[in-house]
């Protein structure tokens, strides 16, 4: 008798990695793979950047060629999911067929929040999160347009980049009185931002739109502040929602996401979770994470543990963003109450540290030029795993050599 | 295609630590040194063949250079890609030190 297959839901880079995974622990039986775009899984952080700006038409490819060949690998694009019965361990794709399941991954990622406003056109409105998203955006980079992001996050600010080296006239609208607060310390966001004003976006801190009067020339925002702005185009930028609206139908345990234990598995036998949708422990905490890295690593741990694995998630999260020419980079989860400690390179190059009461190493976040704090962002990764103490009056001092901060036998190299 | 090298100066040995690396431009072409741990250099192209960043700024670890960006790995003696994302092997050159100069040999063209 033939054994039923795996079935991996969601067509990004933490299913591709998941199901690399399978293989590399020796799983050689069938994976249906159901992907809800029409093209295979491709990188998704250009989207914001580089392939704004590039005359490509899809973003590249993110599956080894070796699982393209696997004739025990059916590949279903442009399917979804529809149902899922984790009782009797089956999934219904599209309106009608049935399949049995021997393991089943969740790895459906997030979708973008939007805004709900009345009278608003939706031609001129968009999210950024697929490849036609950006698609729709690069008419609108150019000289000739008005363009309003809500949202001073990573996606806002990367995009307010692409569209200012465009020439497009850029404004910022965010609610919160700073860019970046949910993913930087203040002192390293202040050089995006001042970076950002330099280069001519203006921001609007502390404010809304109330309202939006759609006209034969463009959107007509009006804001809480009271202040009238004119937009050819609204791309909204403000974080993502987990897809977890099969996981929720099928009785699985849901907070901010699919809930998974330590080793990806969900609240039902059977059926293991991974990338933006799930919601995983870390450091004791339940997190939930939207980045690259992650995505590619938990899905790899997901594939590698439905193939008989126990391995734990102990991930070290990592991001990057490109602002301009500025590269920033943030790794590891500062705890709540962290001490930050700053420590200036240059007028646009720093890193700031976050230090657990007892001193001990649990974040960094960096900006500079291009991948110039690279470096230190890596070495500092095996201080953060192992949580090394270090001395404050060091790490802030740029005249004293930063790894000196650290007790000699932790230092990297 | 001709197999005779030309030796090009890339930098002093002194100017890269044990363990790193160092990017220089030689005839046009962006190369990466570096000094392995039991101290001999080895040279490599010096953009990432996944985004075409600078490994000058990646991180040395043992005969393992992390690019810094995507965290794509290779083996810098050998050029071998060793980690996703990065599949394409990096090209490598000879290097050879003579009086503290490191040369870096780059094959003719014809």
């Amino acid at each position: 008798m033939r054994a039923d297959p795996i079935v991996i839901i969601g067509g990004g880079e933490s299913a591709t990695c998941a199901i690399a995974g399978l293989r590399s622990e020796g799983y050689r039986g069938p994976v249906v793979w159901v992907c809800e775009e029409d093209i295979h899984a491709y990188e998704r952080p250009t989207l914001s950047k580089q392939f704004l700006g590039s005359s490509h038409a899809r973003p590249s490819s993110v599956i080894p060629p070796e699982l393209l060949d696997d004739p025990a690998i059916d590949i279903r694009l442009d399917t979804r999911a529809t149902h899922l019965d984790a009782a009797n361990r089956l999934v219904t794709l599209g309106t009608s067929e049935r399949i049995a399941y021997s393991g089943l991954l969740l790895a459906t990622g997030a979708e973008a929040r939007d805004l709900d406003l009345p009278g608003r056109n939706s031609d001129r409105w968009l999210t950024l999160r697929r490849a036609g998203d950006a698609a729709r955006l690069r008419p609108y980079l150019n000289g000739q347009s008005r363009i309003v992001i809500v949202g001073a996050g990573l996606i806002g600010l990367e995009l307010a980049a692409a569209a200012r080296m465009a020439g497009a006239q850029v404004t910022v609208i965010e609610s919160q009185d700073r860019p970046l607060a949910r993913v930087l310390p203040p002192a390293i966001a202040e050089i995006a931002l001042a970076r950002h004003r330099a280069m001519g976006v203006a921001f609007r801190f502390g404010t809304t739109i109330a309202s939006v009067e759609s006209g034969p020339t463009g959107e007509r925002l009006l804001l809480s502040s009271g202040a009238e702005i004119t937009a050819d185009l609204v791309p909204v930028a403000i974080g993502s929602i987990p897809r977890t609206e099969l996981a929720e139908a099928a009785g699985l345990a849901i907070a901010n996401g699919v809930v998974v234990d330590a080793q990806l598995r969900t609240s039902q036998a059977g059926i293991w979770a991974s990338g933006d949708c799930c919601a995983f422990p870390l450091d004791g905490r339940l997190v939930r994470l939207e980045s690259w890295e992650a995505a590619r690593q938990l899905g790899e741990i997901a594939g590698r543990n439905m193939a008989g694995r126990a391995l734990p998630t102990d991930i070290v999260p990592w991001f990057w963003s490109d602002q301009y020419d500025l590269g920033i980079q943030g790794l590891g989860l500062p705890p709540d109450g962290a001490t930050l400690v700053h420590r200036v390179i240059d007028p646009e190059s720093a890193l700031s540290f976050a230090l657990c009461p007892a001193g001990r190493l649990r974040a960094v976040h960096g900006i500079g030029p291009e991948t110039s704090i690279a470096k230190h962002i890596k070495r500092a990764r095996p201080l953060i795993r192992d949580g090394a103490v270090c001395d404050p009056a060091i790490l802030q001092d740029a005249d004293q050599p930063l790894w000196a901060a650290f007790p000699p036998l932790a230092v990297a190299s | 295609m001709s197999n005779e090298l030309t030796w090009h100066q890339a930098c002093n040995s002194d100017d890269v630590d044990l363990e790193d690396v160092l990017g220089v431009t030689i005839a046009g072409n962006r190369v990466a040194i570096y000094r392995s741990p039991d101290d001999r250099f080895y040279a490599t192209e010096g953009l990432c063949t996944h985004e075409q960043v600078k490994l000058e700024d990646g991180l040395v670890m043992d005969d393992i250079i992390e690019c810094p960006k995507h965290n794509g790995r290779f083996n810098y003696r050998t050029g071998e890609a060793r980690g996703a994302p990065a599949c394409i092997n990096l090209r490598t050159m000879p290097t050879k030190v003579e009086d503290g100069v490191v040369y870096v040999g780059l094959a003719n063209a014809g």
